[in-house]
């Protein structure tokens, strides 16, 4: 069920473009059109004419390809960091410290702040996901620094420092394969913290301009008593992909649990 | 002995021809067996043996990993694999395990987890009145008080009674207990032997999994004995420790307890090469030996020590003396150390990761708790090839033809593909010990290597020891708690806080047993690793 969401509004977002009716420019019909007022506008018209739906499926592909890079990059990040951390906690407590102490500064500053300081320096999608990473990476390395502490004073990891493997197998093949879970998990909380990251922007207008789900919620508010489905279809997209992402990371969360024990 | 007994209809749980499989192998293999309502069996065994199993499986739960292919378990007259009908447990069967701990929330108040537990919606009066019932029946305190604790604010015992009382609120007509006082000082073991007696004289089954033959003596009508997966002994409780038929029951008959105090001169032991090598130069060498947590604490303060090639010494102290800690030193782990370490008359670095790789190799370890040995999604193989290419450069079929003489050398052949989830302890520790030797080592420092072994499985890792030793000049240092393991070494070294006690005094036996008796069984459990 919360797969078969996904994967809907994943088709949606990824081939939309190509489904799309009309251009997402191109004016239909009359202003603010209800649904089946006008011929090949099944949701009706937006503020200035254009098709509801051609535009839906238009703004999906930033915000989910952009939440997907952004969460695979915050994870990693963050994942090498707090196990970093927690492997050389017990033995040099001051890169553990330095590392932390670093990561605390930055979540010190509001994400949001944080966010509209590195897309008003830097246009452009990148900077979308670089914001998305800052604000990601001290929460997933604090997650997964918390999770490795016992691991890492398991026999076997011990036994891999004395047999003098590097960091990146003790990272790899020790602590992370028993972290997955707890690792999954925030990547799916990364991933709606992305996507309403992505939403924020565009709904604030500080985006690329492209006409995002953000961009569409933000252009409908003001005539939303007279087209209601111009807000209400983003608006649910956008819901129904952070509640079946948050069911999915506590499901896929359980069954590596239950694989471990 | 193996005919199984016949099937009675009376019975509160029959398990017939019952088969369950792991890896390939036969975890229980046509277990048979009846428990009529309100009897007291023991079930005993070596570990892996397949006792945890059954008492699993009669709850209706297999661990990961396990399949269920022939045969039938029935509570009550209904099947409970592959899914336990509701209200199988907690309702009929209850289950207290080894580790009270484990079964009680560490967030929850002690009263509010029986009133979740029993799912009561009986309103408060009604409920605290309940709640000081089912405590006052264990033998705690009914008092409102007492039900508003937290789990820590107990003792062991106290713990363990709690669990008991959680485990018998749904008034089951059976309790599977897996060893339910191993992890208990003699007072809170006796303290919950005597609430065990008074549950049983009430009418409830027992069902025992335990190590310790003499509480099964006095507390078991009946007593099973397992091996290999399969029930080879099935009598009277008596007779079975008189005139035990099977091999499995004489071997765990006669399997000496290690912990009981050696009373004939079992000390000094075996002479070996090492009473003639003193004068050779030794193989370790350690010199004033500092080591600390912190700025503040010393854990070690100026260590000396030396082991003789081929030598096999124990390290002897009370918890917290610094034992694992000069381990851990020894190996390199240890940050925050001072003092010198040398090894063949090269000098050895404090932190593992300036050693050469040869020196990295010549110094193994096996630590004290076999279900963190390994790691949980490496096969055995995996585990053991890392250390051969890591630290000997084999590849290809030299590699797997050492995987194979390893795991014949720790006498589990064939077990290259399992998951450590498929094994058993003693099994798993073997694993460790393999991946050990693997490096070729001059020295192997094994802390604890047996406490959490049963008694026949820690006399096996013991000998496979001392085999290893005979075939090189491998040299063993031991660290633990255990006198009759200390019985065995050539020499023993006894620390107290962070010191080594006068080297020498200690190796005659009263003197060994005024350091150890100053360690009884409680702080052996509470130990930390």
């Amino acid at each position: 069920m919360v797969v078969a969401v996904l994967a809907l509004i994943a088709a949606v977002a990824l081939v939309g473009p190509w489904l799309a009716p009309h251009s997402p420019t191109a004016v239909v019909g009359l202003p603010y059109s209800l649904p089946g007022t006008v011929d090949g506008a099944p949701l009706g018209t937006d503020y200035l004419g254009r098709d509801v739906l051609s535009r839906v499926l238009n703004g999906g592909l930033a915000v989910v390809t952009t939440g997907v890079v952004a969460t695979v990059a915050s994870s990693l990040l963050g994942a090498a960091i707090g196990l970093t951390a927690a492997l050389y906690a017990p033995r040099r407590p001051w890169v553990d410290g330095v590392l932390i102490r670093t990561l605390d500064a930055v979540t010190a500053i509001p994400p949001l702040l944080l966010l509209l300081l590195i897309v008003a320096a830097l246009p452009g999608h990148l900077s979308v996901v670089l914001a998305v990473v800052v604000t990601g990476v001290p929460l997933t390395a604090r997650v997964l620094r918390a999770s490795a502490a016992s691991v890492v004073q398991r026999s076997h990891v011990e036994v891999a420092l004395a047999r003098g493997e590097r960091l990146p197998w003790l990272i790899g093949r020790e602590v992370l394969p028993l972290v997955s879970a707890p690792l999954l998990a925030d990547a799916g909380i990364r991933f709606v913290q992305s996507v309403y990251a992505v939403v924020a922007i565009g709904f604030l207008g500080l985006g690329t301009g492209a006409a995002d789900w953000g961009v569409l919620i933000s252009e409908a508010m003001p005539g939303a008593t007279l087209q209601p489905w111009a807000l209400a279809v983003p608006v649910l997209i956008v819901a129904a992909l952070a509640v079946a992402t948050n069911v999915l990371a506590d499901d896929v969360g359980r069954r590596s649990r239950r694989l471990l024990a | 002995m193996t005919g199984g007994p016949r099937p009675d209809p009376d019975a509160l749980v029959v398990v017939d021809d019952l088969v369950v499989e792991a890896g390939g192998g036969r975890v229980l293999d046509r277990v048979s067996l009846t428990l009529p309502a309100g009897s007291s069996v023991g079930l005993v065994g070596a570990s892996g043996s397949g006792k945890t199993t059954t008492a699993l499986a009669l709850l209706g739960h297999l661990r990961p990993g396990m399949r269920h292919t022939a045969g039938a378990c029935r509570v009550d007259g209904a099947e409970v694999l592959p899914d336990p009908p509701p209200g199988l447990r907690g309702a009929t069967i209850g289950f207290l395990s080894q580790d009270p701990g484990q079964s009680l929330n560490p967030y929850r108040r002690i009263g509010a987890a029986l009133v979740d537990l029993a799912g009561r919606r009986g309103g408060r009066a009604g409920d605290a009145a309940w709640v000081a019932r089912c405590l006052g029946r264990v033998g705690l305190p009914d008092d409102p008080g007492f039900a508003r604790r937290f789990p820590h604010q107990l003792s062991g015992g106290q713990q363990q009674r709690v669990a008991l009382a959680l485990a018998l609120c749904r008034e089951p007509a059976l309790l599977v207990l897996d060893e339910p006082t191993t992890g208990l000082d003699a007072d809170s073991r006796d303290e919950v032997l005597t609430e065990l007696r008074r549950v049983h004289a009430g009418g409830v089954g027992l069902l025992w999994i335990s190590h310790d033959l003499g509480v099964l003596r006095t507390v078991a009508d009946r007593v099973l004995v397992m091996d290999s997966g399969r029930i080879v002994e099935d009598g009277p409780t008596g007779a079975v420790f008189e005139q035990p038929a099977s091999d499995a029951a004489i071997r765990l008959v006669n399997a000496v307890p290690p912990t009981s105090p050696p009373t004939t001169p079992r000390l000094p032991a075996i002479p070996t090469a090492a009473s003639g090598t003193a004068r050779r130069p030794p193989l370790l060498r350690v010199r004033d030996l500092s080591a600390g947590h912190d700025r503040r604490t010393s854990v070690l303060a100026g260590v000396d020590l030396d082991v003789y090639p081929g030598e096999f010494v124990a390290v002897l102290g009370v918890s917290g003396a610094g034992k694992t800690t000069l381990g851990r030193c020894i190996v390199g782990l240890h940050p925050r150390v001072t003092g010198r370490i040398t090894l063949s008359g090269e000098p050895l670095a404090t932190d593992v990761r300036r050693r050469t790789r040869a020196q990295r190799a010549r110094v193994q370890m096996v630590a004290q708790d076999p279900a963190e040995a390994l790691h949980p999604r490496q096969t055995v193989r995996d585990a053991l090839a890392r250390p051969l290419t890591v630290l000997r450069g084999l590849r290809g079929a030299t590699l797997d033809r050492e995987v194979d003489r390893l795991l014949t050398a720790v006498r589990i052949p064939g077990y290259a593909d399992r998951l450590p989830r498929e094994l058993s302890g003693g099994e798993r520790q073997r694993v460790a010990l393999a991946r050990a030797l693997a490096a070729g080592p001059h020295i192997l420092i094994c802390d604890e290597v047996t406490s959490a072994l049963d008694l026949v499985t820690q006399a096996a890792v013991l000998d496979l020891l001392a085999e290893m030793r005979r075939e090189s000049t491998l040299a063993v240092v031991v660290i633990t708690h255990d006198l009759g393991v200390a019985a065995a070494a050539d020499r023993r070294v006894v620390l107290r806080d962070g010191r080594v006690v006068e080297p020498g005094v200690h190796d005659d036996p009263p003197a060994l047993l005024r350091v150890a008796a100053t360690d009884g069984p409680a702080s052996r459990a509470a130990a930390p690793r």
